[in-house]
């Protein structure tokens, strides 16, 4: 059961996560009822869901949530910000709640009790609403006659593999009206042929009630897709005589006796005439109007169909399988370099043209396995939205989060770790950037302010940016503060960029004062630092006045990339390809002709270079012609010269372990086809080192 | 015609659900090599799950099978709530079943 529990634990964080991003959207929209039932349909089956696993506190108090949402969902009651707010609070506490070991503790009962008489206050109605774990909330008042449904119930065989407590289901039916129930059991084998954890059953249930075809289709919420389901309006409220129940108890007796079947009296009952029909003979409604009604029907029919489709075509799969998977594929990967490696040794064209093959598998393999990691960003966005809400009403001030890009997909291992630089980030453009609704109208700005989420491809990176239209750096006063700390020498003339990455530096901050918001959490040296750790880059761009974005540039994964393979006398280094522009070689002519300046023309610019074999403190003879690997990095197009370019690599990473975690200029290593190691290069610090050292040399 | 002899009776616990079905199918397979009647006493039941009720029935259709007599006796009123919100009142009520406690 234990497994059980924890799916549902996953799937309600899952939907408590979607309820946010519906509510906040609902508060923009208050009118869309399509987002009002999304809503209600999450609170339903949260509670449907715990209700399997007795956890009582957590149904009663969906209950009285749901409650109110249906009472939305009627039009009884209008989408406000006190509702949102609420029904938001209601999430936390209800995710709270769920991530409690037991089912609820004295602290959570007197939260419950605190939200549910502010939730009874807003909706009006403030007596302690009964309790029952799933009992259906009926509106038997709104709906004024009853209807006839068939539903025909037939749940998937491993139905009880995810807890599904068909009783308690069959329960909530009933407490919708009459109801009676058929079950086809010819598919139970005996117990020879019988797999007990398997369900056979196909139930076919007649439901008179005053109940909506919404309100029945509820009940199934979180069974629907796991089984196959059918339910139909046998006969329209509207065309049924007040005499119902009699007709009704007629047809029960008809088939109690035997004279007919439950098929038989649904084809008489199907006979009767559509309502659109009746309606058009009484003149109330056109053709053309049935028409369109029904057109509406069919298409929303379809999108459930092909939501249903999709929903079919996933599977959950834990997160470190897939690690495990992106593992096993990287050790393939070495394999099949070694296996490379030695064919090439062999003039046997079997063996090559097998070593090909395993190459060109491994290379899809690799593909489909990194493919299967990649999340799109958005649900991270989404996340901040709730962030962007609160700081406002917390801080006073008027605020959106605009999202763009939020289908950009990225490693999962990149973007979970993602998440608390950003929030960092975001919160420092709102306590410092933004400012108040007061300023900005004095400064001919919108009251409300804006951040921007922006993420889109670039190369082999994705470039996170985040923008805001507030105040803006000030740079000149950045400037002053580096140079007071001694970051910035008093001659050393430093670009924009580098001026504002002055704010990246441990303890640097020109803030006038420190808010709760800002104080709290990493600072912007932690956020430089993780942002390196996952071997990523930040740009500064900001206007006084018209605000600031800070631009970060990730790698789409952390696991295999393709690298270009170089040697420096013995040993041999991975440069990674994305960041590769051109290989050039470089003779004894072009040595003399730039010695001092260390520069190299490029495309009728001068590239400024660094010889690595210097820096790694290789103090062996110069070969007579080294390699020139052109590099696009942060710090603009540099040079890096190698002695020999070998070739492009697909290069699983390895860190190198906590020993060597303050190792400058190197990412980490990999394991060649020959079984010795790679180190992979740092191209942004190492480029770096070299524009001091031209800076120096000029 | 089901054959008259006397019954093996099975008697089920305070709960027949799902996490135990799978002890009591194996019971229920060691009964049917007896290859006599079979009565399930459900004076102690209380609660049972639509995976209790359905093996039940698996039950019974063995037992029709080979011709066996089957009966539910002693079934509680909660449990006969049960099996009738299932539908399955006509065929596990229905023949010699005993309501009474």
């Amino acid at each position: 059961m234990d497994q059980f529990k924890q799916v549902f634990v996953e799937e309600a964080e899952e939907l408590l996560g979607t309820l946010e991003d519906n509510l906040l959207v609902l508060e923009d929209s208050p009118d869309d009822r399509d987002l009002i039932d999304a809503v209600f349909r999450v609170m339903h089956t949260i509670k449907g869901s715990a209700a399997m696993f007795d956890f009582k506190g957590i149904v009663d108090f969906t209950h009285v949530v749901e409650s109110v949402l249906d009472r939305v969902r009627n039009g009884e009651l209008t989408v406000s910000h006190e509702l949102i707010d609420l029904t938001l609070k209601s999430r936390d506490h209800i995710q709270s709640m769920i991530g409690s070991p037991s089912d609820v503790t004295p602290e959570h009962e007197a939260t419950s009790a605190v939200l549910i008489g502010a939730l009874e206050k807003l909706a009006g109605t403030e007596k302690k609403a009964p309790l029952p774990s799933v009992k259906k909330v009926q509106n038997d008042e709104d709906v004024e006659c009853y209807s006839l449904y068939r539903i025909l119930f037939i749940p998937d065989r491993e139905i009880f593999f995810s807890g599904t407590n068909l009783i308690a289901l069959l329960e909530e039916l009933q407490d919708l009206g009459e109801y009676s129930c058929y079950a086809y059991t010819s598919s139970i084998p005996s117990l020879a042929e019988y797999n007990p954890e398997m369900s056979y059953i196909r139930w076919e249930i007649y439901l008179t009630t005053k109940a909506s075809l919404n309100a029945v289709k509820d009940v199934f919420i979180f069974v629907e897709s796991s089984c196959e389901l059918e339910i139909s309006s046998l006969v329209e409220a509207s065309e049924l005589p007040d005499c119902l129940g009699e007709e009704k108890r007629l047809g029960e007796i008809l088939i109690g006796r035997g004279l007919i079947t439950p098929e038989e009296l649904s084809d008489v009952l199907s006979t009767q005439k559509p309502v659109g029909q009746i309606m058009m003979e009484n003149g109330l409604v056109s053709s053309t109007d049935v028409e369109s009604a029904l057109h509406q029907q069919q298409t929303e029919r379809k999108l459930r169909e092909k939501q249903g489709g999709e929903r079919e075509n996933t599977i959950r799969v834990k997160s470190e399988k897939l690690d495990s998977l992106v593992d096993s594929v990287g050790e393939l990967v070495t394999a099949q370099a070694r296996l490379s490696q030695i064919s090439s040794q062999y003039d046997d064209p079997s063996l090559n043209a097998l070593a090909e093959l395993i190459e060109r598998l491994s290379t899809e393999l690799r593909d489909n396995a990194m493919g299967l990691r990649m999340v799109p960003i958005g649900t991270t966005f989404s996340r901040f939205k709730r962030l962007v809400r609160d700081l406002s009403n917390s801080l006073g001030k008027e605020m959106t989060l605009v999202t763009r890009g939020g289908e950009t997909e990225l490693d999962k291992s990149v973007i979970d770790k993602l998440n608390d630089p950003l929030v960092h980030l975001i919160r420092n453009s709102i306590d410092h950037g933004i400012e108040a609704p007061e300023i900005r109208a004095e400064a001919g700005k919108k009251r409300e302010g804006t951040v921007s989420l922006v993420a889109d491809y670039s190369g082999a990176n994705v470039i996170i940016q985040i923008k805001d239209d507030g105040a803006g750096l000030d740079r000149e006063r950045i400037l002053a503060k580096g140079r007071e700390k001694g970051l910035v020498g008093p001659d050393e003339n430093l670009n924009e960029n580098e001026i504002f990455k002055l704010i990246l530096q441990p303890g640097f901050s020109t803030a006038q004062k420190i808010t709760d918001v800002s104080g709290r959490g990493v600072g912007m040296d932690v956020v430089s630092k993780e942002i390196e750790s996952l071997g990523g880059s930040i740009f500064i761009t900001s206007t006084v006045g018209k605000g600031t974005t800070i631009s970060l540039s990730l790698p789409l994964t952390l696991a295999i990339i393709e690298g270009l393979l170089v040697r420096i006398g013995d040993e041999k280094f991975v440069i990674p390809l994305a960041s590769v522009q051109a290989c050039l070689e470089l003779g004894q002519e072009d040595r003399e002709a730039h010695r001092e300046k260390r520069l190299f023309p490029f495309r009728g610019g001068m590239v400024p270079y660094i010889r690595l074999r210097e820096l790694f403190l290789d103090r062996r003879e110069l070969p007579d012609r080294e390699h020139l690997v052109v590099t696009q990095t942060e710090n603009g197009i540099f040079g890096i010269v190698v002695d020999e370019v070998i070739g492009d690599y697909q290069t699983v990473i390895k860190n190198l372990g906590r020993l060597y975690k303050n190792l400058q200029l190197i990412t980490g290593a990999t394991i060649l086809g020959d079984g010795t190691m790679a180190l992979i290069l740092d191209l942004n610090k190492i480029t770096a080192l070299a524009k001091v050292e031209s800076t120096a040399s000029l | 015609m089901a054959r008259r002899t006397k019954p093996v009776v099975v008697n089920l616990d305070d709960e027949f659900q799902i996490h135990m079905v799978n002890d009591r199918f194996q019971e229920f397979l060691h009964v049917m090599e007896e290859e006599r009647p079979v009565e399930v006493d459900m004076s102690r039941v209380n609660s049972v799950d639509f995976a209790g009720l359905q093996l039940l029935y698996s039950l019974k259709r063995s037992c029709e099978e080979k011709d066996l007599d089957f009966r539910l006796s002693h079934v509680t009123p909660p449990v006969e709530q049960k099996i009738a919100l299932c539908g399955l009142d006509r065929e596990l009520l229905k023949d010699g079943a005993d309501g009474s406690v």
